[in-house]
């Protein structure tokens, strides 16, 4: 019996299915990024990921009411180098605000440590929601904070609606 | 000069009934069974399996979500200020904190009853159901219900429902951990049931999960509970019981009894009427029973009852001993409950043709195959306990010849103490053979010896037990059962009972003995090292694995 439960024990964190849950900006995504539209019913815009740069997959997802987060891992940055949230506001407080990259939202950064590992925050707010990357880099893996750029995309509200309603035929809506 | 049995062998019982080979394909006398609950419980889990099968290969799943919406959108219209408000706070019931008070008072009431099996299947249902609704979560990646909205909290996807999955794991779990089978148990189920059915429906108005999330949730965690229990610590095998008496002992009323009965008569061709616990106090290593056969004028009959809990417990016993004694405890452990009752009737066959004043045996029958087995002999009706009797030179000599014969058969009893020795119209009789050996070590045999001759001088004195051993025994052979001797070869009833005595029997009997050095017993081998390390690190381990594992399914 204790090795049925060792067994259950190392099977419960199956990383195939955590990849399954990814929340891609592509269709396959949809599931996940319909849940993270949820936790925040106000935001316009959801956090997904976008591509997957070398060295970069997908760690885990959590989403409840009033916040979703995902991770992403890197072989270089470290294991949960960036955590995306969504949330209904942010904490901008020490954050510089500096042109935005992303259509429609404002953004800040906040820089916590660059003595050994890098540590920062990135802000982007928006109208209903705010969605923030957090950086914690191993040294080695400084330089890779552009390809988070690349990783990490975001998909309208009213996109995610229309593939929840593609998906039930027209029945369901967000 | 071998002395004859002191006891003439008793005619076995008339064998009134016939014996009856079970055809195949016939359950055993008692089966494991699911019961009617448990195989419909099963079936249900069945179809969700069948319909979540469909989902994959099939658009049931749109007709499933317009089913659900369509549910949903008819709760949703009792929605009241007032009963919102209700409802949110009534949402504790299935929130993780509760989750996590429930699951703790299991595991400590199950760890202060020691009911260690059941504490186990908990555990292992609490993770299953874990592992199994996360993963299945993960897979499905099904969304809170749309174009409604929800008024409670949630976490992650939802289906099937996390909350309900794990408040039916727990409340099953603590029903099968504290409350005793029968009326008791129905009530606890219904009540149960009650908490379940209200919950949903609290979660059904707040919108947090859809109804298939909800059904399928309490199937699969009502299913994963109850096959737990029901499987792996059935009550037949460990009764949840409030009575004092030593855990080893079943119950062997109900169907445990009839089943008993049917398998004496069938397999044993012995008619039996009644079967009923005798002597509990003196038996850890199983359930000891008085039968009762058809006939009146048949001798009454002595069983006893072993299933895999005692062959557990053998094995822990065997593995302490170890640890502690080392090299002292030369025996291995059984493979299966057939091995260790065969073990036992093998050794009654074998001093009984040895003549060894020991019960006769009439053979075991199985009751549960694998799990369940009854030993039968012959029950020494109006016997007494040495210590409860005068002992005078003849009992001595016919004791001391019993360990003599011991010798001359190549056997060991290895439990010589006073509860094991009866004497019975001044013959003495030997009971509980089921830890000798074959062709023991001297040490052994030496072992039996001194053990004896305390025994006997426990009711009378050195002296005289020293001088009569001398007529079977050489001055040699005693002084090395004594040289064998100190308070680890001693069993527990025999050390209290010198220690009680006062007189330090074993330094007279060396006294009175030729000289000679002790033996060695080698506490400390490197089979001993091995295993001490092993348990060490296991332990270790298990510690690290359980709270890793507390920390995976939120009991930390």
């Amino acid at each position: 019996m204790a090795v049925a439960i060792a067994a259950l024990a190392a099977g419960a964190g199956c990383a195939r299915v955590e990849d399954h849950a990814a929340p891609t900006c592509v269709p396959k995504g949809a599931d996940s990024l319909a849940l993270m539209a949820q936790a925040v019913p106000s935001a316009t815009k959801i956090p997904c990921i976008s591509s997957y740069p070398a060295g970069w997959h997908f760690q885990s997802m959590s989403v409840r009411n009033g916040e979703a987060r995902f991770t992403l891992d890197s072989d270089r940055a470290g294991i949960s180098a960036v955590k995306v949230h969504l949330r209904r506001n942010c904490d901008l407080d020490g954050a510089t605000e500096i042109p935005s990259d992303e259509p429609d939202t404002r953004r800040f950064e906040r820089i916590i440590s660059v003595v050994d590992d890098f540590q920062a925050v990135r802000s982007y707010t928006f109208d209903g929601g705010c969605i923030s990357y957090r950086f914690d880099f191993d040294r080695r893996g400084r330089a890779l904070v552009n390809e988070v750029s690349v990783a990490i995309g975001f998909i309208d509200r009213s996109a995610v609606d229309a593939l929840v309603r593609d998906r039930s035929g027209g029945n369901l809506h967000l | 000069m071998v002395p004859p049995p002191s006891t003439p062998r008793p005619s076995p019982p008339p064998d009134a009934g016939r014996r009856r080979r079970r055809p195949s394909g016939e359950p055993p006398p008692l089966p494991r069974d699911l019961r009617r609950s448990g195989r419909y419980w099963a079936a249900l889990t069945v179809g969700v399996l069948f319909v979540w099968f469909l989902v994959g290969v099939t658009e049931l799943g749109q007709v499933i979500d317009r089913l659900d919406h369509a549910v949903l959108r008819e709760v949703i219209e009792w929605r009241r200020p007032s009963l919102d408000r209700a409802m949110r706070r009534l949402q504790v019931l299935g929130a993780p904190t509760t989750i996590l008070v429930l699951r703790w008072f299991g595991i400590l009431t199950a760890l202060v009853f020691r009911r260690f099996r059941q504490l186990l299947v908990f555990l292992g249902c609490i993770l299953l159901s874990t592992a199994i609704s996360a993963g299945l979560q993960q897979f499905l990646g099904r969304s809170r219900p749309l174009g409604v909205r929800i008024l409670g909290d949630w976490t992650g996807f939802s289906h099937p429902s996390r909350p309900m999955v794990d408040i039916a794991v727990c409340l099953i779990g603590l029903i099968y951990l504290l409350v005793p089978r029968g009326e008791w148990r129905s009530r606890a189920k219904f009540v149960a049931g009650g908490y379940i059915a209200f919950l949903a429906l609290i979660r059904l108005y707040l919108a947090v999960d859809h109804p298939t999330d909800i059904l399928f949730g309490v199937i699969l965690g009502v299913t994963i509970a109850l096959m737990g229990f029901r499987l792996l610590a059935p009550t037949d095998v460990f009764p949840i019981t409030y009575r004092r008496g030593r855990s080893a002992h079943l119950d062997v009323g109900g169907p445990r009894g009839e089943a008993i009965k049917a398998a004496l008569s069938e397999q044993l061709g012995l008619p039996a009427v009644d079967v009923r616990p005798f002597g509990l106090d003196g038996s850890a290593g199983s359930t000891p029973l008085r039968i009762a056969l058809a006939d009146p004028d048949a001798p009454v009959l002595f069983g006893k009852l072993y299933a895999a809990t005692h062959l557990r417990s053998d094995r822990w016993y065997k593995l302490g001993r170890t640890l502690l004694y080392g090299r002292l405890e030369d025996e291995s452990t059984f493979s299966t409950v057939r091995r260790l009752v065969q073990y036992e009737d093998y050794l009654l066959h074998i001093m009984g043709e040895a003549g060894i004043p020991t019960a006769r045996p009439y053979g075991f029958a199985e009751i549960t195959p694998e799990r369940e087995y009854v030993i039968v002999t012959e029950f020494f009706e109006g016997a007494e306990e040495i210590s409860k009797v005068d002992v005078d030179v003849a009992v001595i000599d016919d004791a001391l010849g019993v360990v003599r014969c011991l010798w001359e058969a190549g056997l060991a009893h290895r439990d010589i103490k006073p509860a094991n020795v009866l004497v019975r119209d001044g013959k003495v009789l030997l009971i509980d053979v089921a830890f000798g050996e074959v062709r023991p070590s001297p040490w052994r045999q030496a072992v039996d010896l001194a053990n004896m001759m305390l025994v006997l001088a426990l009711q009378s004195d050195a002296d005289t037990v020293y001088e009569r051993a001398q007529r079977l025994f050489t001055p040699d052979e005693i002084a090395e059962a004594f040289a064998a001797t100190r308070g680890l070869t001693l069993t527990s009833q025999l050390r209290s009972q010198l220690r009680q005595d006062g007189r330090d029997l074993i330094a007279k009997f060396r006294a009175l003995a030729p000289e000679r050095a002790p033996i060695k017993i080698q506490r400390w081998s490197l089979r001993r090292v091995a295993l001490t390390s092993a348990v060490l690190i296991g332990s270790l381990l298990a510690f690290v694995l359980t709270i890793s594992l507390f920390a995976q399914v939120s009991l930390l």
